[in-house]
């Protein structure tokens, strides 16, 4: 019951539209295609044509058989497609992987330090016992002197009877590393100095009894107050992200002479004035000045011939500005509800 | 210190709005902290600074500030002109026994003053600048302390005995005061005396002998000036501070004591009736004002910015200080002994610079490029621990560097670092660890999480016990916590660990059995040391169920603590390419059953050595012990991966190595081949 070509064209491709699975396909192949196929025993009885019946049928059956392997495969093509399409829950939970936080104050931090090394700074530490003359006498607050009392201090316990060794304290402030830098290394450069400091009194929501302070001193033959206001300026500028203006004002820090006092304006309202500036469009956000020459003086520099800028900001204060963090006593809590937010 | 605006205008112009007044005084001269309304007048709230306060807390100096600052007429200069002439006493006489306790004693007399209460301005004034009217006389004196910033002290003169003598107290001497506190003093103590009997305690209190009564005829007026080291000191000894020892603590310019003097008296004349009946004086060494050189070129130097010599000028006129001689670049300016905070030209610059006003400065780039900054090694290093740490899922506490006093029995009490003035017992000693303070973190999380993970860097501080020296190192501390974890949870910090050893280079890498039971907060036997190339470098082990008691914690937790300062140089060396192997790996299982208390780091260690150099690696990946095996021993089974790089190895190096490690365990830990 051998089939003609003209039948099976008629057939096949109505059966390969109609069928809908991949198996269907594969038995309309065996049945045309296959070893016993309809079309695979025109082929066969070639032999036993005429020489132009067998250039024209041969012909006729060969282009057939390429189209219809063609539209075979193509139908298979949809199939796969239609599979891919199957129902696929893109809401279903991602499989979880926990990566640990930061705490702010790294951020914050990181963020500080990578600025100022942009800028040419290199990033020096001192350790937070530190002795009374570094942190006082040498930077121009000899002992007696009322500006000590802007300082409140934790006093180490002396464990030596040796009147003569010096007291010990937790820093109040990271200028002295200042000192330490200064009677090591000779100028110019450019230094900023993070790291922890204390101040004996009652916490708040604004005031710790531990804190982070970043400070920074540039000198050299001609470093002049001009300079640090374009330093710090750049500095708020790449901190906020945003063009912010700087405005100094008298300020008294005994190790600087003249001193200032460094507002930037509002980095949430723009100067238009909000809960964060207390409605006055302005920050206070560190204080600097020119080195005093007796500080030149205790490290054995000669003020005569060198000159600079010193600047203290705080860490924490950057973070609760950037952040938005409501009380400074959050940074050492040690609460993971707090620190997994960042 | 609050300021009265109605007041103020007694001395200045002021034509502008309080807040405006407040915004250029804030950006040229002092900060104005508060404005605040008061029935019809305002007040400015100033931060007086200790450089500040001996000239400017008190409305004629205040008022000469805002003088400068606005270009107002200043109309107080007439108490700084010399007067007439006062008449000196005759019968009466002040001796100073040490200038270094005061530099001047000034005293007035005046005779026939009516003792009464105030007329209502005076009192009103002093009452809403914070202070009680008392009588005419005393008021006055308050007064004029608030008006030019000059402590005064008014004596009944008829209870004197003679004269006025400034010397120190004897020990245990002793003095009522007028509001009849009992003080007994020391030979530390400077006292205003006469004759007989201290009158007051210099520069902080009067006393009641010679208090002014209203039977009071006859006063001497004191105005003089207390060293400021003398009087804090006798503040703090005797616990208290008054509105005049304030003032002396941040010092005073002797040379107010005698204008004050005037113009107390002229007040009294009015208010009380009198006269004024001799002068006493006791100045041995005149303070007379600097001069200073005021260089352009040196002031541009320094600011980064050039002024013209004229503009200079002006600003010195404003603050009314004089010119004394003139050059084409150098002005020669007196400075007024008022002004004691200005010593040197620095101090001048920052007046120019800050009445020129800092808004004139413009921006300049520094001038030349760094070229050898550098990050500090140490800290570059931390920031990459805590980078890793944070990777392996870590969070970053930060915690105070205090500890509580009862965890000194967890110490050696010796080698604690303690402070003189804590702020509790609650922060008491500085930290010799980083644990402690992560048992405070770990205490307040355990209400909310089971699964923590925390670590910190920071200082830790020890006293050494030879010298007493303070040793301060850096560490990274960590703790795990987890409900029923049991012994996994150590393996799964330990793990840690070796890839934080791997990441940073370390080699060498060893947990031996903890030596000492390190502040009893850990368990011994569940706790190793762990040395990098034979060196100590910290401990990880279970916390002991005794001390997480304490804050109600009821998970496992492990800690590891480790120094950076020590770790430091021993891993951070410069990496260094292996070849890759071109020859593939064979790996081969293996597992046994041995006695139970057998350790791992034994079996590997025997391992290695019975098979040849190809044996490249180690792995155990099964454990267990049951019945099954019979009592105290447990199955093993381990990866053991061979290679070479000079060859693919055949089937038969790779069993012949097996071979022999399975005739090294057996000899040596009786193995049994499962």
């Amino acid at each position: 019951m051998n089939m003609t070509l003209y039948e099976i064209e008629q057939l096949v491709f109505a059966e390969i539209v109609r069928v809908s699975t991949a198996k269907e396909l594969e038995e309309i192949q065996h049945t045309y295609l296959g070893r016993k196929g309809h079309l695979t025993a025109i082929l066969r009885g070639l032999s036993e044509l005429s020489l132009e019946e067998k250039r024209d049928v041969g012909e006729r059956a060969n282009l057939l058989r390429v189209r219809i392997e063609t539209a075979l495969k193509e139908r298979l093509e949809e199939f796969k497609e239609k599979q891919e399409e199957r129902f696929f829950d893109i809401t279903f939970p991602g499989k979880k992987v926990v990566a640990g936080h930061f705490n702010p104050l790294t951020l914050i931090l990181k963020e500080i330090e990578d600025i100022f090394i942009s800028f040419g700074f290199s990033v020096v530490e001192g350790p937070e016992v530190e002795t009374e003359f570094n942190n006082f006498d040498a930077l121009n607050i000899p002992a007696n002197h009322p500006a000590r009392e802007m300082w409140d201090t934790f006093w180490i316990k002396s464990q030596s009877s040796n009147l003569k060794s010096q007291r010990l304290l937790l820093r109040t402030h990271t200028s002295p590393v200042q000192i330490r830098y200064m009677m090591t290394h000779e100028p110019p450069f450019r230094i900023i100095v993070p790291g922890t400091t204390y101040r004996y009194e009652a916490t708040d929501a604004r005031h710790e009894m531990q804190f982070t302070q970043v400070e920074g001193l540039v000198v050299g033959e001609d470093v002049t107050l001009a300079n640090f206001k374009a330093v710090i300026e750049a500095f708020f500028i790449r901190l906020f992200a945003q063009k912010v203006e700087i405005r100094l004002r008298p300020g008294y820090f005994p190790f600087v002479e003249p001193g200032v006092e460094v507002d930037a304006t509002c980095p949430r309202c723009k100067k238009k004035g909000c809960e964060l500036c207390k409605f006055s469009g302005w920050l206070e956000l560190g204080g600097a000045g020119m080195v005093h020459p007796n500080v030149f003086d205790a490290v054995k520099y000669n003020p005569k011939e060198v000159q600079g800028f010193a600047f203290g900001i705080g860490a924490e204060r950057f973070a609760m500005i950037k952040y938005g963090i409501p009380d400074i006593r959050l940074f050492r809590s040690g609460d993971l509800r707090f620190i997994r937010q960042f | 210190m609050k300021f009265s605006i109605n007041w103020l205008k007694d001395y200045v112009d002021i034509s502008m709005s309080p807040q405006e007044l407040a915004d250029v005084v804030s950006l040229h001269s002092l900060e104005v902290e508060g404005v605040e309304m008061k029935g019809d007048d305002t007040y400015l709230d100033v931060a007086l600074l200790p450089n500040r306060f001996p000239d400017a807390a008190n409305y004629v100096g205040f008022a000469r500030e805002i003088s400068a600052v606005t270009g107002n007429d200043f109309r107080a200069n007439h108490f700084f002109k010399e007067g007439k002439k006062l008449n000196i006493a005759t019968d009466f006489s002040v001796h100073i026994e040490d200038e270094h306790d005061c530099a001047r004693y000034s005293g007035l007399l005046v005779s026939g003053v009516d003792v009464k209460e105030s007329p209502e301005w005076l009192k009103e004034r002093l009452e809403a600048n914070g202070l009680r009217a008392i009588n005419n006389i005393v008021d006055a004196t308050n007064y004029v302390m608030l008006e030019l910033g000059q402590p005064l002290h008014a004596f009944d003169y008829d209870k004197l005995d003679k004269g006025i003598i400034v010397r120190r107290a004897q020990d245990k001497e002793r003095m009522t005061t007028l509001d009849g506190r009992d003080v007994e003093l020391t030979s530390e103590d400077v006292v205003v005396a006469d004759h007989t009997r201290v009158l007051a305690i210099a520069g902080i209190k009067g006393g009641k002998t010679a208090e002014i009564t209203n039977a009071t005829k006859t006063i001497l007026l004191e105005a003089a000036n207390f060293d400021s080291d003398r009087v804090v000191r006798t503040t703090r000894r005797i616990g208290f501070t008054t509105d005049a020892s304030q003032r002396f603590k941040y010092g005073i310019d002797p040379n107010t004591t005698e204008i004050a003097l005037r113009r107390v008296a002229e007040l009294i004349q009015k208010i009380s009736g009198g006269k004024m009946d001799g002068f006493v004086d006791a100045y041995p060494k005149k303070v007379t004002p600097k001069v200073l050189a005021f260089n352009a070129k040196e002031y541009e130097k320094l600011v980064g910015e050039p002024i013209e010599l004229k503009e200079a000028r002006d600003i010195f006129r404003k603050l009314q200080w004089s010119v004394r001689k003139a050059t084409k670049e150098i002005l020669w300016i007196e400075v007024p002994t008022w002004r004691r905070d200005v010593e040197r030209f620095e101090d001048v610059v920052e007046e120019v610079v800050r009445l020129y006003g800092y808004d004139t400065l413009k921006s300049k780039t520094l001038r030349d490029v760094s070229l050898h900054a550098r990050r500090d090694d140490q800290l570059h290093y931390t920031r990459r621990v805590k980078e890793c740490m944070v990777g392996f899922g870590f969070d970053e506490v930060c915690s105070y560097s205090f500890i509580p006093q009862v965890w000194n029995e967890a110490c050696a009490p010796d080698t604690l670092v303690q402070l003189e003035n804590p702020v509790s017992a609650e922060y008491y000693y500085l930290r010799p660890s980083l644990i402690f303070p992560l048992f405070r973190a770990l205490e307040s999380n355990v209400k909310f999480f089971s699964d923590i993970k925390m670590f910190e860097v920071g200082n830790t501080f020890r006293r050494e016990e030879k010298e007493g020296v303070v040793i301060e190192r850096t560490r990274l501390a960590g703790m795990i916590t987890r409900e029923k974890a049991g012994d996994t949870l150590f393996y799964e910090l330990k793990g840690i660990l070796n890839e934080l050893f791997r990441v940073f280079g370390g080699e060498q890498i060893e947990y031996r059995l903890h030596k000492e039971l390190w502040c009893g907060v850990l368990v011994q036997s569940k706790t190793a040391d762990v040395y990098v190339e034979g060196v100590y470098v910290g401990y990880v082990g279970f916390i002991s169920p005794r001390w997480l008691e304490r804050f109600d914690v009821t998970c496992d937790v492990v800690a590891f603590e480790l120094d950076i300062n020590t770790l430091l140089p021993l891993t951070e060396k410069e990496r260094a390419f292996a070849p890759i192997s071109k020859y593939p790996g064979v790996v081969r299982d293996i597992s046994f059953v041995v006695d139970a208390e057998v350790f791992i780091d034994e079996l590997e260690q025997v391992m290695y050595q019975a098979a040849s150099s190809v044996l490249i690696d180690i792995d155990l990946f099964d454990m267990f012990e049951g019945e099954r095996l019979g009592e105290g021993k447990k199955s093993l089974s381990f990866h053991l991966t061979f290679r070479s790089d000079q060859k693919t190895l055949t089937s038969e190096e790779v069993t012949n190595d097996l071979a022999k490690i399975i005739v090294v365990l057996r000899e040596k830990f009786n193995i049994e081949i499962r």
